[in-house]
């Protein structure tokens, strides 16, 4: 018991780097959106605007790695690499939470634009050559974005991405400083 | 002889589970014979919010586009790899850790280079040399760690 030290909290680390990363990810996605909004539904699958959020992939990963950084300059602290993985874990949760947050308030601000994109979507698969059967499979899983149910499995989908790739990065982060070597 | 020593077992199982999970998530419906919309799908969701998903620059199996683009698919696959021959790393390695860190770090910023390079049209990069930099990104992610899983003593 002599050797245990109790060290300080990283509540505050974990806070911030998941605020920094919700608020930058929301970003993206959200100028993605218009961007695509202010495009014509081609029937292509992909529209050149969502090429804007290939630098989401990484800012998602790198919550773990911020929070641990910011942990050991803010304390000075060494620890074992399962607490920088528990880190980069309340790291994605957090996260989660506070993208649903952010674009929920979106959603008051501009109350139009998630069934804009949505009706965005289905021009665009209607533009597509594809059976009538698969077109309008692909339609029924498109609507109502703002029903409890779909904004609770689209937290839980980014939760299971952002939460894994956290706790990855929270690893790494607490390797390169953290670790007493 | 030498004797391998693990640590953090649950963490190292844990991980491993982990990044099987998204390999198998990473590869899209059509590895089950889905037949459901790429979009749809749950693979292709949990990807949504990380990954741009451009069909033309993802694999495909079964006429299903991956859930994917290729140089995610090379960094998770990397990764996965990297996971699993661990404790043979481990034996062999005798590099230090700042070098571990240096090719981490030349990785991202050789794959920030491929993805700005080819968006200004200096250079047009292609599936082959996504997923090749992508794996090239993904290996040193796992292989720096370690030495925090597996050890090993010489003895007599």
């Amino acid at each position: 018991m002599e050797n245990e030290q109790v060290q300080p909290s990283y509540w505050n680390s974990v806070i911030l780097a998941s605020l920094v990363t919700a608020i930058i990810v929301t970003a993206f996605t959200l100028i993605g959106g218009y961007m695509t909004l202010g495009s014509e539904p081609s029937g292509s699958f992909f529209n050149s605007a969502q090429l804007f959020g290939t630098f989401g992939c990484l800012i998602g990963a790198v919550g773990g790695v911020l929070a641990n950084w910011h942990y050991v300059k803010e304390n000075n602290v060494t620890y074992k690499i399962g607490k920088g993985a528990l880190i980069g874990l309340f790291v994605g949760l957090a996260a989660t939470v506070f993208t649903v947050l952010l674009n929920q308030i979106w959603n008051l601000i501009d109350p139009s634009f998630q069934q804009a994109l949505v009706d965005w979507n289905i021009e665009n698969l209607e533009a597509m050559q594809m059976p009538a059967e698969a077109k309008e499979q692909a339609i029924a899983g498109m609507e109502n974005p703002n029903s409890l149910k779909n904004i609770g499995l689209g937290a839980l989908m980014t939760f299971i991405a952002l939460g894994i790739l956290n706790v990855i990065s929270g690893l790494i982060g607490a390797k390169i400083f953290a670790s007493e070597e | 002889m030498w004797a391998i020593q693990a640590h953090n077992k649950s963490l190292y199982a844990g991980i491993f589970a982990a990044a099987v999970f998204l390999m198998f998530t990473a590869l899209g419906p059509g590895i089950f014979g889905s037949q459901t919309m790429a979009y749809n799908s749950w693979q292709y969701q949990i990807f949504n919010t990380l990954c741009h998903q451009d069909p033309l620059r993802s694999y495909s199996i079964s006429g299903m586009q991956m859930a994917v683009c290729s140089r995610c698919l090379g960094i998770y696959g990397a990764f996965l790899v990297g996971w699993m021959s661990m404790p043979l790393y481990a034996l062999i390695k005798s590099i230090p850790q700042n070098v571990e860190k240096n090719w981490l770090i030349a990785a991202i910023l050789l794959n920030l280079v491929d993805v700005l390079t080819n968006f200004f049209g200096i250079w047009t990069n292609t599936l082959i040399s996504r997923i090749l930099l992508g794996g090239f990104m993904g290996l040193p992610m796992a292989l720096i760690l370690a030495n925090e899983f597996f050890t090993y003593n010489k003895s007599e």
